[in-house]
């Protein structure tokens, strides 16, 4: 895996499927947190399900992956805190650059540990651990052997503050995460991934399972945190990525089509398949 | 048009009254079969509580410092007058009497002379007993004599009416010169040896043997069935369900997470699951074949309580293997991105996370397969348990006389009969035991059922109820466990 391939060989006619060629590298002014460059993904059964992915990911904004159903944004977040290194034999190709280390994210040379440290996930239903409020959001520290309880007392409130959780559980932090509402819980996940100051916070659907209030406090947390970490979401609402995200990236059948700033997507797509996803012709 | 949709209706409903007709049949069929096997289980319990619970409940009086109670012995209860310790007699019972010499001395004081014991607990020749002529002191035993029309069963099965005297005898003064009284206790059962101990109308202190209270649970098995128990057949079982614990609970679960978290996944542990699966069904007497060769030949661990464990430990483990796995599979992958997500590692995220969650079915699936081990007899025959045992496995620690200096002082005792008996020391010997010979349960049940006598049978039955409850106490307890702590997880 991590085979570090030339991006003019991976990029030419992998999907003939496809009508569209892979978008160039897009550029954007804003300073970078990571770019993904000519990056494949192969399943461990073989199946190919990125195809030269080409993508910038800009500092302390938020960036959107939309597409239809199994287009590969799942796969594609997943990559960036090399998840998919749990199940053996999938296989990565080409390169995610983190910056400003200029490090390659999925390189073979990488402890996935060191990189998953620093890119923290927060998946689409919620998954607190069945343990405390409190143990939940300490566990992330406790195995990087922090032992001092005052200095992981104060970090739990600060993360619980972050997501926005600390006024509701601040009296029952013994209570089990298992008791918490479906927005209570994804935002006790967010606090955890917060806990270990992430440099980049991967949102996968996370208000799938939610009702509508809960949502929109989750949307005006992410609004909030990308002040202080770079986000990437992947999301099924195209309101939701219009209202939140800086970029969006549309994907389809396992490549990138169109890159860009979301209101330049929303309102005025450079490519037509774009525009016909958004208009709900497809997917 | 009404009509028409009547129809409808009408075949509708006769199409759903057909299909639940099937719904009917099998509720019920499961339903009279669920009360069937309750029924069957109820019926095997109560039979065998009936038959085994005058063995389980008898108790009787044996000598402390052995296992057996020799039929010719006198018991009987120490009492304190003053500063003179007296043995209170129970009263003898004497049968086979000619009741024509013994009916006139009936309610009168009676001497007792010579040493003669017959029955249990009866001890006297009849034709000892007497009127008292002369001084008191001539008689080792002084009493009263009563007599009781009987009715007993002869050998041929007539029954027959006898003649039964009771000698109620007076207290007898103990000679203690010699002994520290603070060893004797007032109220004490204790048992005297009626050829050694009277003398001159005394009760020599040293002859008296204190009595101890025996039942079914702390007694050894013994030739005679009211005295036969089961102590050194629970506590071999108890010592091998150690054992066998010991071995494969953390072999089992270490092997469990293993394969399901660290063990790639190729066809070499597809090819180890299919085994596991396998071996689980193996019989049992072909893991008993295996250990005599492997663990009894080869190794040389004996016919012994480890060799036992071990075997036990090894048929048990491919179902701590598969129970833990399966523990382990029912935690979502969702549990295990998260910790990894955080940046934990395999083994963090095994002990903070994977252990915990799926400890409750660890814990039942440990004790589902001890209560397995528990009824196995198969293996243990075969790498040669004792069906026979009167002794219990030597203690870790231990105040005895050596071994050695043991042999030297019988050797002594041939030549000079009041040779000094050797200091009592005392002994570590923490892993002694696992070298015991041993027997089981349910070896000990089949012991006896496979003996003649009808009283035998009702001591396997109450070995059998033994069994059972400790079986069904370690599945009760191991779906009590299931309840208690999957209640706090729930995925
Ligand atoms: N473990 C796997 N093994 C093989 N193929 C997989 C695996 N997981 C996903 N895929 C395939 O990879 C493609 C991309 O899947 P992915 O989960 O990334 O889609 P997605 O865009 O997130 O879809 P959704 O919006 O439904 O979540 C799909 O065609 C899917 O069938
Ligand atoms: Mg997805």
């Amino acid at each position: 895996m991590g085979m570090i391939t030339d991006s003019s060989t991976v990029s030419s006619g992998s999907a003939p499927q496809l009508a569209h060629p892979p978008t160039p590298v897009p550029r954007i002014s804003d300073p970078l947190k990571a770019q993904v460059e000519s990056f494949n993904f192969f399943y461990a059964n073989g199946f190919q399900a990125l195809h030269g992915i080409n993508m910038p990911i800009a500092d302390n904004q938020v960036t959107a992956l939309i597409g239809p159903s199994g287009c590969g944004k799942s796969t594609l977040l997943r990559s960036f805190n090399r998840m998919h290194d749990l199940y053996s034999k999938n296989r990565y190709e080409g390169r995610i650059i983190l910056l400003p280390e200029n490090i390659n994210l999925i390189g073979p040379e990488l402890d996935p540990i060191e990189i998953r440290m620093r890119v923290s996930m927060v998946f689409q239903k919620p998954n607190p651990f069945p343990k405390s409020i409190y143990e939940n959001v300490a566990f992330g520290l406790r195995v990087r052997g922090e032992t001092n309880k005052r200095y992981i007392d104060e970090r739990v409130e600060k993360a619980l503050r972050g997501a926005a959780l600390w006024d509701e559980v601040k009296d029952n932090l013994d209570k089990s995460g298992f008791a918490l509402s479906g927005g209570q819980q994804q935002r006790l996940c967010i606090a955890r991934a917060l806990a270990t100051d992430p440099e980049i916070l991967l949102f996968d659907e996370p208000t799938a399972a939610l009702d509508p209030i809960s949502t929109a406090k989750i949307e005006d947390l992410v609004v909030e945190l990308k002040k202080t970490v770079t986000i990437i979401i992947v999301t099924h609402n195209m309101q939701q990525a219009a209202r939140i995200a800086d970029y969006t990236a549309f994907m389809y059948l396992g490549q990138l089509v169109e890159f860009d700033q979301t209101n330049q997507i929303f309102t005025n797509p450079s490519n037509p398949m774009t525009e016909q996803y958004l208009t709900g012709r497809f997917g | 048009m009404s009509d028409v949709s009547n129809d409808k209706i009408v075949q509708l409903r006769s199409q759903i009254a057909r299909r639940k007709r099937f719904d009917r049949i099998f509720s019920s069929i499961g339903g009279f079969l669920v009360v069937l096997s309750l029924l069957t289980l109820g019926v095997l319990f109560v039979n065998l509580v009936i038959d085994g619970w005058s063995a389980l409940t008898s108790t009787y009086q044996a000598k402390a410092d052995q296992s057996g109670f020799g039929r010719r012995e006198i018991i009987g209860k120490l009492i304190q007058e003053g500063s003179e310790w007296k043995l209170q007699l129970r009263p003898l019972v004497l049968t086979d009497v000619d009741d024509a010499t013994l009916q006139p001395l009936v309610g009168k004081e009676v001497g007792v002379k010579g040493r003669m014991a017959r029955a249990p607990e009866s001890g006297f020749d009849p034709s000892s007993v007497g009127p008292i002529e002369g001084p008191v002191e001539n008689y080792d035993l002084v009493g009263t004599l009563t007599r009781q029309q009987m009715s007993v069963i002869d050998s041929q099965g007539k029954t027959v009416q006898t003649a039964v005297y009771t000698l109620k005898a007076r207290p007898i003064l103990v000679d203690v010169s010699g002994i520290d009284p603070s060893k004797l206790n007032p109220g004490q059962d204790v048992s005297v040896d009626p050829k050694r101990a009277l003398s001159g109308g005394a009760v020599v202190a040293s002859n008296i043997v204190p009595l101890v209270t025996k039942n079914f649970f702390n007694s050894f098995p013994s030739r005679d069935p009211e005295q036969a128990g089961i102590l050194s057949a629970w506590v071999g079982t108890l010592l091998i369900m150690l054992v066998t614990m010991v071995i494969s609970v953390p072999l089992g679960v270490a092997a469990g997470i293993y394969l399901e978290e660290y063990a790639p996944k190729n066809k070499l542990t597809a090819l180890i699951e299919v085994n596991i699966a396998n071996l689980a069904g193996v019989p049992s007497i072909i893991w008993g074949l295996l250990a005599l060769g492997l663990f009894v030949y080869i190794i040389g661990t004996g016919r012994s309580i480890q060799t036992a464990g071990l075997t036990l430990g090894l048929l048990v483990l491919p179902i701590v293997i598969i129970s833990t796995r399966e523990a382990i599979r029912s935690i979502p992958s969702t549990i295990r991105e998260a910790s990894i997500g955080l940046g934990a590692t395999k083994w963090q995220t095994v002990r903070y996370h994977i252990l915990p969650y799926s400890l409750p079915g660890i814990l039942t699936g440990s004790i589902i397969a001890l209560s397995r081990a528990i009824g196995e007899t198969a293996p243990l025959v075969t790498i040669g348990a004792l069906t026979f045992i009167a002794f219990l496995p030597p203690p870790p620690v231990e105040y005895k006389v050596p071994e050695a200096e043991w042999a030297v002082y019988q050797e002594a005792l041939k030549a000079n009969p009041s040779a000094p008996i050797p200091e009592k020391q005392w002994h570590f010997q923490p892993t002694e035991w696992l070298k015991s010979g041993f027997t089981v349960l349910p070896i000990q049940l089949f012991q006896w059922v496979s003996r003649p006598q009808k009283e035998f049978h009702y001591n396997a039955a109450a070995a059998g109820v033994v069994l059972l409850a400790l079986t069904l106490g370690l599945n009760g307890t191991a779906i009590y466990l299931r309840y208690r702590l999957r209640r706090k997880i729930s995925w």
